[in-house]
């Protein structure tokens, strides 16, 4: 049994993969997104709905790039949805509301609304002009979805007349309003039993994904080198299961009295050594251990649990890391060890995190996109990931060269055009005006590099496919001929670079974990805590981190406690009252007891803040002179003695007990809880994609979004000196400024001096 | 206050040579050996300094902040005082302004030429190159001009009174001029005040050479016996000595040489057949020559009597604003000069015979003898000397064609020198000669750099091309500043002499005939041959210049230009940005292409010996005599104005006496006119007279009257050689493009209806 269910796994994961690559560049227009750098499209709400409750209801919007309502046009038009589901949940039941309106100029008979689930049809709503607007529900059959990804259609077709029609005549439309059409499910338990396999699927970013987990950790100082280095693996193994979607991890510790009773979620992750686990554990379900170790068990009810042990600590470490590199889909067992190997510690593969350096061609297949094709009228979108390293930077005028392949088949009429952007800049249009087709080998565009930003950008490819008018309106084509290709073999080159960046910078740590996260997957720094309740926040921090690098980053620990002072590239969690006036930078916000904001900022967080005593700070007496220039003149520093309430604070800024271009990163809020509120909103696409400057304050459910520029930019670089001179120009011209009062004083003292000694030789002979 | 009291406290202002500063022959003291090592070391650090300043590169954001910093200061700096030639304010202001542009030209050479294809590449580079050629002149002529040099005045007075004077020869080269025009400059040479015993005065006439009468066309060759005979007879009456030669070879230098052959005066003075003499003119020029026996020339502006057919056509500002010959005489000579290579300009200069002798005279291998002899003699190690006094008043071509060949000339001339020999490297030169010399004469090859300045937005427009790879942005923070540094610098520089824009429509207009002269020159450098410049021309009618059809060629292919421009916004929103921008410049080009029709159309001017206004006093004597002022004054005539309610008027076709102070010659002048128009004027009665000497002395008093005082022209050219507003210099040029066009139309109706309004005319050309 076990010989057919290993390829027959295998053979299933495989196909997911590959429908996975094929729907992920080629996508209608509006359909929803499915790699890690359209995250942004799924608001976070949603996705909490879809993936924790075992019923649910998820509006379609959730699943549409576009939040308005839906318009389908034509003769005949579609609309894609492509839905997640975990392949692990079970689907008792899903009901489709569709709430519509037709054009009152249809024909009744000739005029229905298709709903397709996976290419099978399964209802067709008339579209009466009678009745124009309507609601529908239609239940799609449990046993029709399957794991990954389900395209979900919605198609028309719509006539006004009997016979010589204008296919694309105004009258015929429908509207499909997506905020209030619906999925409803009806989720169930797991039948079989599970396995490591299945550790994707339990935190995949579909319908029955678990968004949340909680990590245990058996209590005392003796764990606190667990806690300090496995439990960041752990997260991070788990996190970027969950690709794209946000997790939060939860941390409770065990005592001898047994495991916590009140865990939340479906999944808990217990880390620790065999004989911590032997406390708490019956002894049928502790695994045997004979070296780093992972094992997933069912506990029942639905519920699962991983246990990450080893025989020592340092194999418990090594069984973390082990986990952010193990292959789901070739691990069809329930418990796994990863024997170490000599020395143990070498860094972490990439594992497919493809960061383009300056200077190289990339084919797009090394990028992860697959040839792809459209066929049919309408609008397409072909979308090529392009990853950039954090710390890419070059000179400005540098352009970027692209060598594309593609090809359209004959029959393409006026109004086909291809269009080329780069993350929505426009950069290449061309019209396929060619009757017979055409296909074009190093297709040459070029476009500034700096329109690609670090971490994710994406090559758009816009198509719109329109059948020949010919004939006049009664001789329509459906343009079911229509084909365009874009091929994998097409060649992006990058121009020549360094790595360097500005810093404080929280959009590039957002969208690569950068300074945290080197170009190379090596982890920069420790994240501190202020206690030890704070080490779930950390974690779900952390998680988000990796998924942003789009891979594990190792050797990223985390510390209890605050010491003083917070040397090196820190990230720092705590509450207000763990935090000292002198772990802050002088010109940089303070989060302490003691808080100073710029007066912007203060503007609104005034509702938030309880009794200020308001004080206006002035150079000298927030520190007694020493440092750097402040962004903001210093009578735009406030000093005030009051909390956060209910909200978070972010902020960045230069480490002043750090060496060289350390950065220090603090999150705080006023208590543990609602830290672990605010982070979890934090990590959510909504809040996490807006990012930016140096300070971010934010409230419940991410509202009240406030984020400033503040402190001095400071620039960090390597490999090129050069570069790293422009970027420090760049953001200070005062330097070059005083560089050239320098020289034209002495170039103007030197020669006054020789046309002065010139003269007076004149006045000589005169 | 009158002219000679605003003469004397302008000269009372200026250092003389009894200023201790200028006492004789006390060197200045040598630096020392500690001095020479701090200097080595400041041009050590400042040298690498500059480079870094300059080459450093920075995002736009960073270089906008930094440019923004730089105008302002720029822009503060030069509202304080900076007139003080060679004072640190002023090297400041050239210094930074010299880093912005090049900092724009690092930035253009190291970034933005990786253009798509080769051919946008390639005219990427062309571009760059045209501007790497005008930072070069702008940089250079920051260097020459940092500084320049006003002479002390200088008479024979001052002399010791022991100091024996040398002899004078003036020579008066002449081909085709008439006898009118050649008899008011002999007369002016011949009362020029020096000793009688040691001033002759020459007629080098090469229109009546033997060659020329033996010519085989007998029309022609008693035209040439005429001529001879008739200046015979002139030089006779008036008593300068007649010369002619038997063959025409090596034109103006060869008629010179030749003169010098048959004449011993210890110095040369050369004045053009038009280049009339004030009669201080050795009086200011000899001292010179007698102080500093290593200085071999002695040159003086060329002060031009009547605006230019550019000026006439267009600007019609003459006596308002500087004239195009202003920037040269008043600052670029004076900058040149005190690096000791201002040059000798064919006319209005004295010049020692001994160097000249010795280097068989005037240099002849180009078309421009003058500056070619003047980097001989540098090269030698002799001195120059440039004074700043307008004493020869001449005429400027009276036609565009005239204009463009006279420029050709010059151009073929200063690009021979510099491909023949080659000033960067002669033997003799000190490097600040060589960088004054190559400024003077990399100046001429502007004709390149304009056109692909016209051509170059319209091969992007029209073809495609991108020969600019920037962004807004970028433009923004390099490009702008680049063209703002570049006007603060020309506006302290030349902000006196030149007006903003007006350089524009000069180079011009001249490129595109120029830029054909050039390439002709450069194949072959020793093909051109001299030109005459056609001089003393009337025009009875208005016409469009034969030399218009470029013009209207460019002028549509720039309007294309906007055609093209506008089908690119509206088709490629992905270059947008990079349309409008060019499309700014190409409308500069428009502007200024459009301004330059203006001056096409040939304005009509009868009088062939201009008059200039004067501001003097006379008395109209009849009976009792009637006081009146002299508005404006020629050899031939004038205008007086006078009371209404005088007893008297004299009325038209009355012959009356004009009796006026002549201050050069120290008496007053008695003149018969005849009463050619009266008419009111300026609530005064003006009375149009003509001078009808009755006698020889006569005759030369009213030379004298009329061109015989320096510091009439020297007023003349202190009142309209003043600053303006960049603002008002814009308003000046929207306020007159508008005209061209009318002008144009009206004319081209007036042709069709009538073929023979369309006149066309050539310019004297003669070999």
């Amino acid at each position: 049994m076990s010989n057919l269910f290993r390829p027959c796994a295998i053979f299933a994961v495989f196909l997911s993969v590959c429908l996975v690559c094929i729907a992920l560049p080629v996508r209608r227009a509006a359909a929803v997104t499915d790699g890690p750098e359209s995250a942004s499209s799924l608001p976070d709400a949603v996705l909490d709905d879809v993936t924790v409750r075992p019923k649910g209801t998820v509006p379609l919007s959730a699943f549409s790039a576009d939040p308005g309502p839906l318009r389908l046009r034509d003769e005949a038009g579609e609309q894609n949805f492509f839905i997640p589901l975990a392949r692990t949940a079970v689907l008792r039941d899903v009901i489709l509301t569709l709430r519509y309106t037709n054009s009152v100029s249809l024909l009744p008979d000739r005029s229905v609304l298709a709903v397709r689930l996976n290419e099978a049809t399964l209802a067709q709503i008339r579209l009466d002009p009678a009745q124009p607007a309507g609601e529908a529900r239609i239940r799609l059959p449990a046993e029709m979805w399957r794991g990954g990804f389900n395209k979900l259609t919605l198609a028309v077709i719509q006539h006004y007349a009997d016979s010589c029609e204008d296919s694309v005549a105004p009258e015929l439309w429908t509207e499909v309003d997506l905020s209030q059409s619906h999925l409803s499910y009806d989720l169930g338990p797991l039948a079989r039993p599970v396995a490591l396999s299945d550790l994707g699927a339990l935190f995949s970013p579909g319908l029955g994904g678990q968004r949340q987990v909680t990590v245990l950790t058996p209590a005392g100082p003796g764990a606190d080198g667990l806690r300090q280095r496995a439990l960041p693996y752990v997260a991070q193994a788990l996190a970027l299961r969950r690709q794209y979607a946000p997790l939060e991890v939860l941390h409770r510790d065990w005592t001898a009295a047994g495991l916590p009773a009140d865990v939340p979620g479906a999944v808990q992750v217990l880390v620790g050594l065999p004989q911590d686990l032997a406390a708490v554990l019956p002894p049928q379900a502790l695994p045997v251990v004979d070296g780093p170790q992972a094992t997933l068990t069912d506990t029942g009810g639905g519920h699962s649990r991983l246990i990450v042990t080893g025989r020592t600590e340092e194999e418990v470490i090594a069984a973390a890391r082990g986990l952010t590199l193990m292959n789901d889909a070739l691990t069809p067992d329930s418990q796994v060890t990863f024997p170490r190997r000599d020395g143990g510690g070498g860094s972490l593969p990439l594992d497919g995190r493809i960061s383009m350096e300056g200077g190289k061609s990339y084919r797009f297949q090394a990028l992860g996109f697959r040839t792809a094709t459209v066929r049919g009228k309408g609008a397409y979108q072909i979308s090529v990931p392009l990853p950039m390293a954090p710390d890419y930077y070059t000179y400005e005028n540098a352009k970027v060269v692209l060598k594309l392949d593609f090809s359209y088949g004959a029959g393409l009429g006026a109004g086909s055009i291809l269009n080329f952007r780069i993350n929505d800049r426009q950069i290449h249009g061309h019209a396929m005006d060619n009757k017979n087709g055409a296909s074009f080998q190093d297709y040459l565009i070029t476009f500034p590099v700096n329109l690609l930003k670090p971490g994710a950008n994406a090559l758009l490819i816009d198509i719109n496919s329109q059948p020949p008018v010919s004939g006049g309106e009664c001789v329509g084509s459906r343009g079911r001929h229509l084909m365009v290709q874009v091929s994998d073999s097409s060649v992006i080159t990058l121009p020549e670079a360094g790595k360097a960046a500005m810093l404080p910078d929280l959009a590039r740590f957002a969208a690569s974990g950068y300074p945290y996260v080197g170009g190379d997957g090596r982890g920069a720094g420790t994240v501190y805590l202020g206690s030890a309740d704070l080490i779930g926040p950390a974690l779900t921090l952390t998680g988000r981190m990796a998924q942003a690098a789009r891979g594990p980053v190792d050797g990223l620990q985390v510390v209890v406690g605050l010491p003083a002072p917070l040397s090196g590239q820190a990230l720092v969690l705590a509450t207000t009252a763990q935090l000292q006036r002198e772990d802050f930078g002088p010109w940089a916000v303070s989060l302490s007891k003691v808080k100073a904001w710029p007066y912007r900022a203060l503007q609104d967080l005034r509702t938030a803040t309880t009794g200020p005593e308001l004080s206006l700070g002035g150079l000298g007496g927030l520190l007694g002179g020493t440092a750097a220039k402040p962004a903001l003149p210093d009578e735009e520093w406030m000093q005030q003695k009051s909390s956060l309430g209910d909200k978070a604070a972010l902020t960045a800024f230069r480490n002043p007990a750090g060496q060289g271009d350390d950065l220090l990163t603090v999150v705080a809020a006023e208590t543990p809880a609602v830290l672990a509120a605010r982070v979890n909103d934090l990590i959510g696409p909504g809040l996490w994609g807006q990012l930016q400057g140096d300070l971010a304050v934010w409230g419940k459910g991410g509202q009240d979004l406030l984020t400033l520029q503040v402190s001095e930019h400071y620039q960090v670089g390597r490999d090129n000196p050069l570069l790293l001179l422009r970027l420090i120009l760049s953001a200070n011209p005062w330097y070059w400024m005083a560089g050239a009062a320098g020289v034209s004083g002495l170039f103007t003292l030197l020669l006054w001096q020789m046309i002065r000694r010139r003269r007076q030789n004149f006045m000589g002979k005169s | 206050m009158t002219v000679q009291t605003r003469l004397s406290a302008a000269e009372a202002s200026l250092p003389d040579a009894s200023s201790p500063d200028l006492s004789d022959g006390q060197k200045p003291a040598a630096p020392s050996a500690l001095s020479r090592v701090w200097s080595w070391l400041g041009w050590g650090l400042a040298l690498p300094g500059l480079a870094g300043v300059v080459l450093v590169p920075m995002d736009w954001s960073g270089q906008m902040m930094a440019m923004i910093a730089v105008i302002a200061a720029l822009w503060v700096l030069r509202t304080l005082p900076n007139d003080e030639p060679g004072s640190p304010l002023r090297l400041l202001v050239l210094l930074l302004t010299a880093i912005v542009s090049l900092r724009y030209i690092a930035w253009r050479g190291l970034f933005t030429l990786n253009s798509s294809t080769l051919i946008s590449t390639a005219l990427a580079v062309i571009l760059y190159l045209a501007e790497v050629y005008s930072v070069v002149i702008s940089l250079l002529g920051a260097l020459v001009n940092s500084t320049p040099l006003r002479r002390p005045s200088l008479m024979l007075a001052d002399l010791p009174p022991e100091t024996a004077l040398p002899t004078v020869d003036v020579l008066i080269p002449t081909y085709n001029e008439p006898a009118e025009m050649l008899e008011v400059t002999l007369r002016a040479a011949l009362q020029i005040q020096y000793p009688a015993d040691l001033l002759r005065v020459y007629l080098l006439d090469d229109g009546g050479t033997d060659a020329k009468i033996a010519q085989v066309d007998p029309e022609n060759a008693a035209a040439a016996q005429a001529r001879r005979t008739t200046l015979q007879a002139l030089c006779h009456r008036l008593g300068a000595r007649y010369l002619t030669r038997a063959e025409n070879s090596h034109a103006k230098a060869g008629n010179i040489n030749s003169a010098l052959a048959h004449t011993d005066g210890d110095l040369i003075v050369i004045l053009d057949a038009d280049h009339v003499p004030t009669g201080d003119f050795l009086n200011r020029t000899v001292p010179w020559m007698v102080k500093r026996p290593d200085v071999f020339l002695v040159q003086t502006p060329h002060f031009m009597i009547n605006p230019d057919p550019i000026d006439r056509n267009l600007l019609q500002s003459f006596r308002r604003m500087p004239s195009e010959n202003d920037m040269f005489y008043q600052t670029i000579q004076k900058g040149l000069d005190f690096w000791d290579s201002s040059f000798f300009c064919g006319s209005a200069a004295v010049l020692r015979r001994a160097p000249l002798m010795a280097i068989g005279g005037l240099a002849g291998q180009t078309i421009t003898e003058d500056a070619e002899t003047a980097i001989t003699l540098h090269g030698q190690g002799l001195k120059s000397v440039y004074l700043d006094r307008p004493m020869v008043a001449g005429l400027n071509p009276e036609t565009f064609t005239a204009f463009v060949i006279q420029r050709m000339r010059w151009a073929q001339g200063m690009t021979q020198i510099l491909l023949l020999k080659r000033p960067f490297m002669a033997p003799g030169l000190s490097w600040f000669q060589r960088v004054g010399y190559m400024s003077s004469l990399l100046f001429w090859l502007f004709p390149f750099a304009r056109m692909i300045f016209i051509f170059s937005p319209l091969a992007y427009l029209i073809g495609g091309f991108d020969v600019y790879n920037a962004s807004t942005m970028q433009i923004l923070a390099y490009t702008v500043p680049h063209v703002l540094a570049g006007y603060i610098m020309s506006d302290m520089l030349f902000g006196r002499t030149r007006w903003p824009l007006i350089s524009e429509i000069y180079e011009l207009m001249q490129s595109i005939f120029s830029l054909n002269a050039l390439i002709k020159v450069v194949a072959n450098p020793r093909h051109p041959s001299f030109v005459v410049t056609p001089k003393g021309d009337t025009m009875a009618e208005e016409f469009i210049s034969p030399l218009a059809k470029p013009f209207y060629g460019l002028f549509v292919l720039v309007g294309i230009g906007f055609i093209f421009g506008g089908w690119r916004l509206w088709d490629d929103p992905v270059t947008r940005d990079m349309t409008m921008v060019v499309l700014v410049w190409n409308t500069l080009n428009f502007l200024t292409l459009t301004a330059a029709l203006g001056a096409l159309v040939e304005r009509r001017q009868r009088r062939a010996s201009p008059r200039m206004p004067a501001q003097q006093t006379g008395t109209v004597l009849t009976g009792a005599g009637v006081s009146c002022d002299i508005d404006d004054l020629s050899a031939g005539g004038a205008r007086l104005l006078i009371d209404p309610s005088a007893p008297q008027i004299p009325r038209k076709g009355d012959l009356i006496r004009l009796a006026a102070p002549a201050p050069q010659a120290g008496r007053t002048v008695m003149l018969s006119c005849e009463v050619c128009s009266v008419f009111p004027l300026r609530r005064r009665l003006a009375l149009g007279v003509r001078f009808v000497p009755a006698t020889e002395a006569e005759a030369n008093d009213a030379v004298v009257l009329a061109f015989g005082d320096s510091a009439r022209w020297q007023f003349f050219l202190d009142r309209r050689v003043r600053p303006i507003a960049f603002t008002t210099a814009l308003s000046m040029i929207f306020g007159l493009i508008w005209q061209p066009v009318l002008l144009h139309a009206r004319m081209l109706r007036a042709a069709i209806r009538l073929p023979s309004c369309l006149q066309t005319r050539q310019g004297s050309t003669h070999e």
